[in-house]
């Protein structure tokens, strides 16, 4: 004996809806397509050195220098000889910065320098453990070129921590804000809880369609942004490391496609765990615009605080918060490790148990918070 | 099957909406009947699971409701006063959904939203989108989708309220038709609804039951409270001080008056026989509310 499937009928509710669709199109089409459009019209992208330079090279490189600079300062701001002259420059400025030692070596020297004057000293704790660990990460880097990338790779990293987090935090709530107080608000839930399945049964499938909803919108965002950007930027440079993008202190050895693959991972992950807080925050309000504002605030809060206090516990908050989370490129800006028991357990680590028992925890209670309901 | 009610109170911020309240019903069509705020919808929620009481249990056969969970709510149907529908919907998208939600397999499903689609007389506008239905149409979707289960115990809030006479009749002949095997509460401040469908009446009063009965049973014990005096125009004013008038009518240069009375106001008083709006009126200190197609049940 077959059940009609509710969770079916909950996804025909969310994806019905044709506020979804013209808000999604307005954000993609009507406000990002221009901006990438704009930008790549006027794009002249800086170079970076991918390969190791030769001693000819470099040696060229330092000659020209100087020279073009001069060239750069003769010419006409805007002509197409000037361009042709910054691409020059910039390209001879990345061959020469490439050989003249990286900010890594700087670092491994320091790390070097801390780690033995911690042994010197007998603190072999959290301290230590956390120089070697860095210390080990970055001498597993791969060559990291002068200049910077950016490319088409650059602009689909770049869109999670601009636009991107901020258009799918927003398809979330627009979405599944009014999921349980949209119900309450119009009087549905006189027919829904006094339905056999109308408790457990509905809020399992409000959440599975709710999930379901969160990365069908993520996916759908993401091939909008890898498609505009391979498109407007090409896919040249998709195998340089992250280091030469603005993660340019970055330990991770990652190249920018696998960077990407990670971080729509990590973003579908962030929308999944905020569409739970937001089920709970619906559960719990009798209005829709309630619950929006809500959510709204636990999703902006933390930026906020972050911006007007400068403390530790302000940063870690937002980096422990659902925007840190989905704007991805937090987790892996610099080396980060928190103390879990005297071992360094690194930030983009250590966030995924924590966010998937809140989210656990925050599930649990949409059925507690539901099943206590009642219809005044 | 028996549905009983055992000292059912509920209390919002400090005011008792219902107080004590204790009946036990069984199959047939059963009416709440009291003002606006006695307490009928209050307690058809707590009746319904909706509402938890402040103290008090609902059983069906001995077993409390609570407990019973998903085995109480499969025997339910309930149409509340205020309710929404999925304007997106179409009819059969709607029933459907309520049908998954009240655990029917597919195709019992598909056959019972074609029955009650037909019930009701909506099964031309299956495919039409809820938001285009008229305020007559909505309450049959809501009657519809309380059906869909077949339940025993079927709970209707104020089922006519706000509908035209044809849709109230139409509707009253539903419930009538509805009685079976099941048990049928329904509530009511309207006397016309009572007096075509409901073999038995409860009286709420300030949360209160203060009568339970037949019609006939209830209006017997009113025989001998209601008069009939004639009087001139000047005179009305004196009555109305003085006397519940339940009714008054002109005959050529005279008017008829109906009162409630205990005692014979008057030497010239007729005793005539009580009807529900009398009752109404005795009970509730308010004229009752008709559609002017209420059927004469007095005794």
């Amino acid at each position: 004996m077959e059940h009609l499937s509710i969770t079916r009928f909950e996804l025909y509710k969310l994806f019905s809806r044709k506020s979804i669709w013209i808000l999604l199109t307005i954000m993609l089409v009507g406000l990002f397509l221009p901006l990438q459009l704009l930008i790549a019209s006027t794009n002249h992208p800086p170079v970076y050195q991918a390969t190791p330079p030769t001693k000819q090279q470099l040696q060229q490189a330092k000659t020209d220098l100087p020279i073009v600079q001069q060239k750069l300062q003769n010419s006409h701001v805007g002509s197409l000889v000037y361009w042709d002259l910054w691409h020059e420059y910039q390209r001879d400025q990345a061959i020469a910065s490439s050989y003249s030692g990286t900010a890594v070596a700087t670092r491994m020297y320091s790390l070097q320098e801390s780690m033995a004057h911690l042994k010197a000293s007998g603190q072999m704790g959290f301290a230590y453990r956390a120089d070697k660990l860095e210390y080990d990460m970055l001498k597993n880097l791969p060559f990291i070129g002068g200049g910077m990338y950016n490319g088409g790779g650059a602009m689909m990293i770049d869109f999670f921590k601009t636009y991107g987090f901020i258009i799918y935090a927003a398809m979330i709530l627009i979405g599944l804000a009014p999921i349980f107080s949209e119900e309450y608000a119009s009087g549905t839930d006189n027919f829904l809880l006094t339905a056999k399945r109308g408790k457990r049964q509905l809020v399992s499938a409000k959440v599975k369609a709710a999930l379901l909803y969160s990365v069908v919108i993520g996916f759908i965002i993401e091939v909008w942004n890898l498609g505009l950007n391979a498109l407007l930027f090409g896919t040249q440079g998709l195998n340089y490391p992250i280091q030469s993008i603005p993660l340019y202190r970055a330990p991770f050895h990652l190249t920018i496609q696998q960077y990407i693959l990670v971080a729509i991972a990590i973003f579908l992950f962030g929308g999944v765990s905020f569409s739970c807080i937001v089920l709970l925050v619906s559960a719990l309000s009798r209005m829709t615009l309630i619950s929006f504002v809500i959510s709204t605030g636990i999703f902006v809060l933390p930026a906020l605080i972050s911006k007007v206090v400068h403390q530790f516990w302000s940063g870690t908050l937002l980096n422990f918060s659902y925007t840190g989370l989905l704007q991805v490129s937090r987790l892996y800006y610099h080396f980060l490790a928190y103390n879990v028991l005297g071992h360094p357990v690194l930030y983009p680590i250590l966030v995924f148990p924590i966010f998937i028992v809140i989210s656990l925890i925050v599930t649990r209670l949409v059925y507690v918070a539901y099943g206590r309901h009642q219809v005044v | 099957m028996k549905l009983q009610i055992e000292q059912v109170s509920k209390t919002y911020k400090g005011e008792q909406a219902l107080s004590n309240f204790t009946v036990e019903l069984t199959e047939g069509v059963h009416a709440l009947l009291g003002p606006n705020g006695a307490g009928k919808s209050t307690l058809l929620k707590i009746i319904a699971g909706v509402l938890n009481p402040s103290s008090g249990h609902v059983f069906v056969d001995g077993e409390d409701t609570i407990r019973m969970g998903e085995r109480y709510r499969e025997l339910l149907g309930y149409l509340p006063q205020h309710f929404g529908l999925y304007k997106n919907f179409t009819a059969e998208r709607f029933l459907l959904y309520i049908a998954a939600l009240k655990g029917l397999d597919k195709r019992t499903a598909s056959q019972k939203v074609t029955e009650v689609l037909q019930e009701v007389n909506l099964e031309d506008v299956r495919h039409t989108q809820l938001r285009k239905f008229s305020g007559g149409m909505k309450q049959r979707m809501g009657i519809a989708q309380a059906l869909l289960n077949d339940p025993k115990i079927l709970i209707v809030d104020e089922p006519t309220a706000g509908l035209d006479p044809k849709e109230r009749i139409r509707f009253r002949n539903v419930l009538a038709s509805l009685a079976g095997n099941r048990i049928v509460l329904f509530s009511t401040h309207i006397i016309s609804d009572v007096e075509y469908v409901a073999q038995d009446i409860l009286l709420v009063k300030d949360g209160h039951l203060v009568g339970y009965g037949a019609p006939e049973s209830l209006l017997s014990q009113m025989q001998g409270h209601v008069w009939q005096v004639s009087c001139s125009q000047n005179e009305v004013a004196k009555y109305q001080g003085s006397f519940q008038i339940a009714n008054m009518c002109r005959i050529k240069d005279r008017i008829e008056l109906r009162i409630i009375a205990g005692d014979k106001p008057v030497p010239h008083a007729v005793a005539v026989n009580p009807t529900l709006e009398d009752l109404y009126l005795f009970q509730f200190g308010e004229e009752a509310v008709s559609d002017g197609t209420s059927v004469n049940h007095a005794i």
